[in-house]
């Protein structure tokens, strides 16, 4: 019963109209945000021919400009960075936040209880909610990717050009960037798909508080944007110190912006929100009379 | 049913009795004018200005609707709390009209027998909320200068602020006019004009599609300083009299107050003819 369930709320969360629209607004965005990365690869690419030309081949710097560190990930100059890494948690709200919300007022919750049965209702719930949030987000990150590496070559990062890729020797999986770049790109699209997931997951917590979707869908938003807020004015207080980034905004970009963070911090993150969404799950599950939410 | 009863229950139930827009202005305020005082602390020992300073009531508004000069992603801050700023009235007032049309809304209409006087009472609402939460952010404001004992008197500090905003030298504006509180009131317009805007993309598209659009055109303003997004003219560090290539604020006023009526009156024109009863 449980695979089938989990089959049909799959189906509802990839196949439906807000899935779709998200998909193409992320993937408008990125695509957009490939153009001023393509001009300035090209204007950087003709100074250092110009450089070469007047001082000999000695230093091309070649290295300097490769996918790595122009494509949406890897930049953050563009508008299209700017606007996709602060609007992600809509993006992975939107496809699937407000189905519980909705179908607990319609009344939908109780005929697939009955049938299903509770716990694998809730359990398809969150797999489901956990995919469309992840997926939202990463396919037009791969898609920006895989359309930069049709322009850009795949030149491998040279450490002695660090400050032309943001990522520095205190950066996250920075030996990652620069031994395997591949891997490290993979690896930030793997943290990217669980952190959406578990952020689309957060509307099921919110809807078991609030019943308006509205409010169910953008609350993960503000949640995370309230956090980055006070991380910048509570925290990152004294300019000569060099802070861990806190701020799940910040460090799911995969080039660090401000502060650089470290694998306690994600975890910490990771697992506190999985324990938040799914504790919230187990508890719907096991201890929610729905006879009695229809009557109140 | 009047448009006076009508608006006195929107107020009632849509504002009043919404305990979030009072909590969240408030803690917005609080948070950012503590952020600065804090800042400020850390200032005086370096003598980067030179003189010994402390805040006053107008550099405490001045950092809370500030903005940023240029879109830099290494800045989070001042970008943060600008957003924060301006997209959490938005959330506040984005729900309820969408709410109240799908339940107790329609027996209101067809009590007055009257759309247009519903959208009226609507577009008064969003305005109320509006004011009513740029109110508390500067009443909280107000309410932390008395307890730290900051001055009221004086205009915003030229210099303390460009050195907070980390705004180069090169865009300062030379000293020409001093700078006033008045600057704050492009922001909150803008702002006036971004809600009401906001309610009538509702009646097109979904309210969190509306949203969404809403803070894409917000962050594009931070990214882009062009005159024609409308996002620049809520941030007092991009208007022309504070830097060297700002936007204007007459043109602000004037493209706020067109959005603002633009808004009211396409959104009567359609919610005259939407079908409220089929809608999700």
């Amino acid at each position: 019963m449980l695979c089938n369930t989990m089959k049909l709320e799959l189906k509802k969360a990839i196949c439906n109209p807000y899935f779709y629209l998200t998909l193409l607004i992320g993937l408008a965005i990125t695509f957009f945000s490939l153009v001023p990365s393509l001009q300035s690869y090209d204007q950087d690419l003709r100074s250092h021919q110009q450089f070469a030309a007047e001082f000999g081949p000695r230093n091309p710097l070649m290295q300097m400009e490769t996918l790595f560190n122009h494509w949406i990930g890897g930049e953050s100059f563009t508008p299209g960075s700017g606007n996709y890494f602060f609007l992600f948690p809509l993006l992975a709200t939107i496809p699937y936040g407000w189905s519980y919300c909705s179908e607990s007022k319609s009344g939908y919750v109780k005929s697939m209880v009955i049938r299903a049965g509770k716990m694998p209702y809730y359990l398809a719930k969150y797999a489901a909610l956990f995919v469309s949030g992840g997926l939202a987000v990463v396919t037009p990150l791969l898609f920006n990717f895989l359309l930069t590496a049709m322009f850009i070559p795949a030149v491998r990062p040279d450490p002695s050009y660090l400050t032309a890729y943001g990522i520095g020797p205190a950066s996250f999986l920075s030996m990652l960037f620069y031994a395997h770049p591949f891997l490290y790109v993979f690896a930030y699209l793997l943290i990217d798909f669980l952190f959406c997931g578990l952020i689309a997951c957060l509307c099921f917590t919110a809807s078991i508080l609030v019943k308006n979707r509205v409010v169910v869908v953008l609350l993960p938003f503000f949640l995370l944007l309230g956090v980055h807020y006070l991380c910048y004015s509570l925290l990152y207080t004294d300019p000569m110190v060099i802070y861990r980034q806190c701020s799940p905004m910040a460090f799911l970009n995969p080039v660090p912006t401000s502060y650089d963070t470290t694998w306690p911090i994600v975890l910490a993150w990771g697992i506190g929100l999985f324990l938040l969404t799914f504790a919230s799950i187990v508890l719907r599950g096991r201890c929610h009379e729905l006879k009695k939410t229809a009557v109140v | 049913m009047s448009l006076k009863k009508l608006l006195w229950f929107d107020l009632r139930r849509g504002l009043f009795q919404k305990p979030l827009f009072f909590i969240i202005p408030t803690l917005i305020a609080l948070i950012s004018c503590f952020d600065l005082y804090r800042r400020v602390l850390f200032v005086n020992p370096n003598e980067t200005l030179g003189i010994k300073i402390s805040a006053g009531f107008a550099d405490f508004l001045t950092y809370l609707y500030g903005g940023t000069t240029t879109y830099d992603p290494y800045s989070g801050n001042p970008f943060a709390r600008w957003m924060l700023v301006l997209l959490s009235v938005c959330f506040l007032t984005l729900h309820y009209p969408n709410q109240d049309v799908q339940t107790y809304g329609q027996q209101l209409l067809i009590r007055t027998q009257s759309r247009l006087a519903w959208w009226l009472s609507k577009c008064i609402w969003n305005i109320a909320g509006v004011l009513l939460y740029h109110g508390l952010l500067i009443l909280s404001a107000a309410l932390f200068c008395l307890l730290v004992q900051a001055d009221f008197t004086g205009g915003p500090q030229k210099e303390l602020l460009y050195h907070l905003f980390q705004v180069v030298p090169e865009q300062r504006m030379p000293a020409a006019a001093p700078w006033n509180c008045c600057f704050i009131v492009l922001p909150i317009l803008v702002s006036l004009a971004l809600n009401l805007l906001q309610m009538t993309f509702a009646l097109f598209v979904k309210p969190i599609l509306s949203f969404l659009i809403l803070s894409a055109s917000m962050v594009s303003s931070a990214c882009f300083a062009s005159p024609c997004l409308v996002g620049n003219y809520a941030m007092i560090l991009r208007l022309d009299t504070v830097t060297v290539d700002g936007v204007s604020i007459k043109a602000g006023v004037i493209l706020s107050l067109l959005l603002l009526l633009w808004a009211v009156i396409v959104g009567c024109v359609r919610f005259a003819r939407c079908d409220i009863l089929n809608q999700d």
